[in-house]
């Protein structure tokens, strides 16, 4: 196992048990090395044993665990949604709903902060790794980070549309000047990916593209 | 190819040294538009679409704002002593007469400027600049600065611990000293001669980028780009480790005497003196060029 860390669906599936061979083998001695993969599997284990052992009529063990689980999960659905849940779980009424349509762009675009701020991590760790061992790039890590930007692009243009009758004449130019030569190299890259889909460099220069358009598309807040 | 970049960031630099010179003979001149007493780090967010917007950091606790309005009625400032709006009002359509705004903030002050066609020209404060077409220049000893500008130039002359520049079509020229800096274009050419990067990012789409200068020990500095090409002009003692891959494009080196640890069509790995700096550069099919200094 060279890579620096085991992908999420690594660390998944030596949590569940349900890889095995030398596959298994060769994660084995990477959690053996490293602290922090060990760590997060031990993790991962743990709350699959407290899912598991829970009762299914909801006694206080398994209250304990929907509390330790359900603020990261409600931050999350309220990154994405239109008005914000309260603290005990239900919307906040008439106000919120309004709130809400307002804040849909917001939401929007903090959402992308957040899926960027994700990918950026992923593509320069890999671009770290890269530097050192460029042979071993784990290149579906980079993929995971391409995915990441097609989504969070698609969100972005969405709001291009809704808000393109609002933008000045000369940043709507720049704006689809600036996407037309984005798309045009990430058709390229993506054709040469296909053809060479080992390649990490092309993944990485893929997911960097990816990012331009974000930024791009990210500059609509500004233009109105 | 790179002289001629060279030419173009030294011409840069002079028009805009020339045209800040004009413009700050005439602007003692101009009428006070607002003064007021602020504490030093306020934050101040000026608007102005179509003219020019001159900031300057000083040694007060104060702001003050000269200016030529060019439409009576249309500049407003207001706020208290943790920081000012400034705004010229500008339609979503049309083309109203140019407002030029001269700003005196504390150096300590975070400027937030938003303008559409107006030259912007910072020096001695840090901040945020947004522009659509207009020119952008920063300069002297600043906090952090962030610069958006879709088609206009950007010309950077500064001491700063962090310098993000997104530039579109416009040249995007990076001198003085920025501790970190992410730079980037779409088609605009990106010319990067600056001392004291520790960590670069630097890339376009499809514009040239040029770097000269120094790179710091322990120096992590990363290139990529699309269809532009890339030339790096190092040190002749440069101490560093260089990974250049290009999927489609050449990778030429003149660091000849070197060998270099790997080389293939599509990619270089070698290391110059102790490899004490770390050199990445991607390039999808412009051309890549590594070289000493002449």
């Amino acid at each position: 196992m060279d890579a620096e860390h085991l992908t999420e669906d690594e660390r998944q599936t030596m949590a569940d048990g349900s890889l095995t061979g030398e596959r298994a083998t060769a994660l084995l001695e990477h959690l053996a090395r490293c602290a922090a993969c060990s760590s997060d599997v031990a993790r991962l284990r743990t709350i699959r044993a407290r899912v598991a052992s829970a009762p299914t009529d909801g006694d206080a063990a398994d209250t304990a665990a929907v509390d330790t689980l359900w603020p990261a999960i409600r931050a999350r659905i309220d990154q994405r949604k239109d008005a914000a849940l309260d603290a005990r779980g239900g919307t906040t009424g008439t106000a919120g709903r309004r709130a809400g349509n307002r804040l849909r762009l917001v939401s929007g675009l903090t959402a992308a902060a957040c899926i960027v701020a994700a990918a950026l991590v992923g593509a320069r760790r890999i671009a770290r790794r890269a530097s050192v061992t460029p042979q071993v790039v784990a290149t579906t890590e980079v993929a995971d980070s391409v995915t990441a930007y097609q989504q969070e692009a698609q969100t972005l243009l969405d709001e291009l549309e809704l808000r393109r009758a609002l933008l000045r004449p000369d940043a709507l130019t720049a704006i689809d000047h600036d996407l037309a030569v984005v798309d045009s190299a990430i058709v390229e890259l993506r054709a040469a990916a296909a053809r060479d889909p080992n390649n990490a460099a092309l993944h990485q220069l893929l997911a960097s593209t990816y990012e331009r358009k974000i930024e791009i598309l990210k500059r609509i807040g500004n233009a109105g | 190819m790179r002289s001629s970049s060279m030419l173009i960031g030294a011409s840069l630099f002079a028009l805009v040294a020339l045209a800040d010179r004009l413009g700050a003979q005439s602007a003692a001149d101009w009428p006070i538009l607002a003064a007021r007493r602020v504490v030093g780090a306020s934050t101040f967010k000026i608007f102005n679409s179509r003219g020019s917007v001159r900031v300057v950091g000083w040694d007060h606790d104060s702001v003050l704002v000269r200016g030529r309005v060019g439409r009576p009625g249309s500049f407003s400032a207001g706020g208290d002593t943790l920081g000012l709006k400034i705004s010229v009002d500008d339609p979503l359509h049309g083309s109203p007469p140019p407002t030029s705004l001269v700003i005196f903030l504390p150096r300590r002050a975070r400027a937030t400027i938003k303008a559409v066609n107006a030259d912007v020209d910072v020096s001695g404060v840090g901040g945020w600049i947004y522009t659509i077409t207009g020119s952008t220049r920063v300069s002297g000893s600043i906090g952090a600065m962030e610069i958006e500008s879709m088609r206009g130039a950007v010309a950077v002359d500064a001491r700063t611990p962090w310098l993000r520049v997104r530039g579109g079509d416009g040249p995007v020229v990076i001198r003085g000293s920025p501790e970190d800096a992410d730079v980037s274009t779409i088609t605009g050419s990106l010319d990067i001669a600056a001392s004291g990067v520790v960590r670069g990012q630097f890339g376009s789409v499809s514009g040239a980028v040029h770097f000269r200068g120094p790179v710091a020990s322990g120096g992590i500095y990363e290139f990529s780009n699309h269809s532009g090409e890339t030339i790096l002009s190092l040190a002749p003692d440069v101490s560093a480790v260089l990974a250049l891959s290009n999927v489609s494009g050449r990778i030429e080196s003149d660091f000849a005497a070197t060998r270099p640890a790997s080389h293939t069509a599509q990619s270089l790995r070698v290391t110059l003196g102790h490899g004490d700096a770390q050199i990445i550069v991607r390039s999808f099919k412009g051309p890549i060029h590594v070289g000493p200094q002449r």
